[in-house]
């Protein structure tokens, strides 16, 4: 089981749009995970195995606790989320 | 969802923005216009798009201006822009900008539903050019159709 959290500037559009679709790509390669998402100042604190975000967004994110970062260049792309995911949870599993 | 929320109304094609700034503010306007976010709303959607800049950025050529709901979103609503120039945001990846979409957000399932069809109708490569070929609205219209299930 996945600890997942998704962050962008403001915590109600990107994020929530990074979540679904990271539930979505999970669930299709049979990854168990919980997916949160949340703003730059909720994401200060957190502990997680993976953080998804933007390289805007990475930057002024302070304090939080992750094994792996995945930076998005186009947050809708679930090819490119897709990509970059996969990869972060067979390192994890392994 | 997203086709009961885009009417003729939220839609302005071909606009011609001299920054980021105004073309953000032309979006907002149209909601502000159909009762959806108060004028405060929209300068809060500015103040956002330059405090972090690029953030807005989604995908190459799409950016999507929102705040959060407390600051003055009274429905659920969208509205979408076409720059007759395409204009940079500060975002090195996805600039210059050519596909606006003011998003007025609440926190519910109304709202993961509309993003859901947003995320699917932009997750597209060439939704871009789509939408900047538009002639008027009801092609802007015809194109959101597709997508909305």
């Amino acid at each position: 089981m996945f600890k997942v959290l998704t962050v962008c500037a403001v915590g109600v559009g990107s994020s929530l749009m990074l979540k679904m679709n990271a539930g979505t790509i999970l669930k299709n390669h049979g990854y168990k995970a919980s997916i949160e998402n949340t703003n730059m100042s909720g994401a200060s604190g957190c502990r997680v195995d993976i953080l998804i975000t933007t390289e805007d967004v990475y930057k002024q994110i302070k304090n939080v606790n992750t094994k792996e970062v995945v930076i998005l260049k186009n947050m809708v792309s679930k090819k490119e989320l897709e990509e970059k995911l996969i990869p972060v949870c067979q390192k994890l599993e392994g | 969802m997203l086709i009961e929320l885009v009417k003729e109304e939220v839609i302005r094609l071909n606009f011609k923005a001299e920054n980021s700034e105004e073309a953000i503010r032309c979006a907002g306007q149209m909601l502000v216009e159909t009762g959806k976010v108060t004028s405060n709303y929209v300068d809060e959607m500015v103040k956002m798009s330059q405090e972090i800049k690029g953030y807005i950025v989604l995908a190459p050529g799409i950016a999507m201006p929102h705040a959060r709901p407390e600051y003055g979103v009274k429905e659920i609503g969208l509205s979408i822009l076409t720059l007759s120039t395409p204009i940079p945001f500060g975002n090195d990846a996805n600039d210059p900008v050519k596909l606006v979409i003011a998003l007025a957000a609440k926190d519910n399932t109304t709202h993961l539903k509309l993003l859901q069809e947003l995320s699917l109708m932009l997750d597209n490569d060439s939704i871009v050019e789509e939408f900047s070929n538009c002639q008027n609205s009801q092609d802007a219209l015809d194109i959101v159709r597709t997508f909305a299930s």
